[in-house]
């Protein structure tokens, strides 16, 4: 796999409290990555990272093979994040799109290439001369998106770029995302708490707890709080009300992730014996990573469940989106994280 | 109340039939005041900067130093600064006693503080994402420095407008530093002094009332600038 980015024995820590310890990770060129994970796994901190602004406490991060630090003059122009809170500078949308290709020394052609990543966030020309504090929120973003579209980075990295967006921003970010990998192979991290839209965007993700990786990939993690029942069994009692009943809890703030395969889908409910369920809403079906599978994002109270299929179970059992359905596991399916 | 009319009539007539000695007075304290706003700006905002950006040890310390320099009296800086240029002083070879630019070396160590000080507000209270967005889209340390200088250029505006009020409006450091010598170092304030000494009110009100106008000129020039941007 040729990778463009890679982090090696990568720690960091905030007044000598670990926040990031990757032992290796690497991003695939030309790839789209997702980062998902709980607040405070370290999602913006290995972002950050990755795309020079912050320096790790330890380790080294690789670009194309060469080991990179921040200020690096002949990397830090290859690179380029955008923050979750967008802050643009106090001047017309031209001028915070320009800025970045000023800064790089270009001159010439700055209206035709200021007018094309407008476009491609989907703003038009009349808000070149606007100032910024005559934006609304989804505009500020995309005009924040623009100004690194502009610079047409080998790598791009985005934290939380639908966050606190309407629809049609989000579409519009979706849209121009795929626009720059497509048009000048632009490698993509994007972090985002919307499971669903980073599946439907995403060639791989990732997904981080407490600075960690985890290598059960991004479902189904389940982050508490357990309340203990017996010896046996712990609980975790979910917004709607429900209960998840889990294997004893290491302890009350322990992270598990209930594994795809031990998920079992019902369209109704199934008889009582020693395995547990919950009801939830099919809020989505998509195609899976893996050929031939499909992914079913059933949501139960406020937490998310994925469950993979084939075609031909899903056709058999006939689920469509927005249908009440019962998951069954067993307890003791469940895998609690280090 | 009629010598207040008086000297209102009178600063009519000295400016329009251009006396001498006033316009020395004038040109004194304009060629003084833009010596000392030049050296304190372009010492003072880097060193704000520095203040209100980097985090470094003792940095509270030298914060509350500057703090306590904004109310430096002026009769001080002009005790000091007469002590080290005179002939016995350590700078005393300088010939710098009794010029316009000793004046003006007094001038600037009393704009300094205020310049640090209010360019370090200004930058501190900028928004923390400035930097991050700065550095994500491949900026240099200087283009970083620039660029948020540009970005509290109107806490730097209120920081000039503030130093250059004070600057002035000064007497101690002119008279002790200058001298007060006729069409050499004599600057508006200290004919003011010296006019009232004589019991000259009405050329005292009227070179007052010259120095309300430059101080509303230049609030006036700075605050159509403070529009445009």
């Amino acid at each position: 796999m040729d990778s463009i980015l890679r982090l090696h024995k990568v720690r960091h820590e905030y007044s000598g409290r670990e926040v990031l310890n990757i032992p290796e990770l690497s991003i695939p060129r030309d790839s789209i990555t997702g980062l998902a994970g709980p607040n405070g796994s370290g999602k913006s901190t290995m972002l950050r990272i990755l795309s020079l602004v912050e320096n790790c406490s330890s380790g080294s991060v690789f670009f194309n093979n060469k080991e990179i630090k921040p200020f690096d003059k002949e990397f830090r122009h290859q690179l380029a994040y955008l923050p979750q809170e967008t802050y643009l500078l106090k001047r017309t949308v031209f001028e915070n799109i320009a800025y970045g290709l000023k800064i790089r020394g270009q001159k010439n052609g700055l209206q035709d290439s200021v007018m094309n990543a407008l476009d491609l966030v989907g703003l038009t020309g009349q808000f070149l001369s606007r100032q910024w504090y005559e934006l609304s929120g989804g505009e500020s973003q995309r005009v924040a998106l623009a100004s690194r579209l502009v610079l047409k980075p080998a790598c791009l990295m985005l934290d939380e770029p639908t966050a606190s967006v309407d629809l049609e921003s989000a579409r519009n970010i979706s849209r121009a995302i795929l626009r720059a990998r497509q048009e000048w192979g632009t490698t993509l991290v994007v972090t985002s708490h919307h499971q669903s839209w980073l599946s439907d965007i995403c060639d791989q993700s990732i997904y981080l707890y407490n600075g960690r990786l985890l290598e059960y990939g991004y479902r189904n993690v389940l982050l508490g709080p357990w309340e203990k029942v017996d010896d046996q069994l712990s609980v975790m009692k979910m917004t709607d009300g429900q209960q998840l009943f889990v294997s004893q809890a290491p302890h009350a703030k322990s992270c598990a992730v209930l594994p795809s395969h031990a998920i079992q889908v019902s369209a109704s409910s199934p008889p009582a014996n020693n395995k547990q369920k919950l009801s939830g809403l099919i809020t989505g079906i998509y195609a899976d990573k893996q050929p031939e599978l499909l992914s079913i994002q059933v949501v139960c109270g406020d937490q998310q469940f994925i469950i993979t299929m084939s075609e031909s179970e899903l056709s058999k059992e006939g689920f469509l989106p927005n249908q009440k359905v019962f998951l069954v596991y067993q307890p003791q399916d469940i895998v609690w994280l280090p | 109340m009629e010598f207040i009319l008086e000297g209102l009539v009178k600063a009519f007539q000295l400016l329009y039939h251009g006396d001498q000695e006033t316009y020395s007075a004038i040109w004194a304290t304009i060629k003084v005041s833009s010596i000392s706003m030049t050296v304190s700006l372009l010492l003072g905002i880097p060193l704000g900067y520095m203040l209100g950006y980097l985090n470094f040890p003792g940095k509270q310390a030298i914060r509350t130093i500057v703090d306590t320099l904004l109310a430096l009296p002026t009769v001080f800086i002009g005790l000091v600064v007469y002590a080290f240029i005179s002939n016995n002083g350590p700078l005393g070879d300088l010939g710098l006693l009794f010029t316009l630019n000793g004046i003006a070396i007094g001038q600037s160590i009393l704009a300094l503080p205020i310049v640090i000080a209010l360019t370090a507000t200004s930058v501190e209270s900028l928004d923390s994402n400035l930097q991050l967005t700065l550095r994500s889209l491949g900026a240099s340390r200087l283009q970083i420095f620039l660029t948020t200088v540009e970005e509290a250029r109107l806490g730097l505006l209120i920081a000039a407008i503030t130093a250059t009020g004070r600057v002035l409006t000064e007497v101690g450091i002119s008279m002790m530093v200058g001298g007060n010598i006729k069409y050499h170092t004599r600057t508006i304030t200290t004919a003011i002094a010296l006019e009232t000494n004589k019991g000259q009110f009405a050329t005292g009100i009227a070179l007052g009332l010259v120095l309300l106008a430059m101080a509303f000129a230049v609030n006036l020039s700075l605050s159509t600038l403070r529009r445009r941007i």
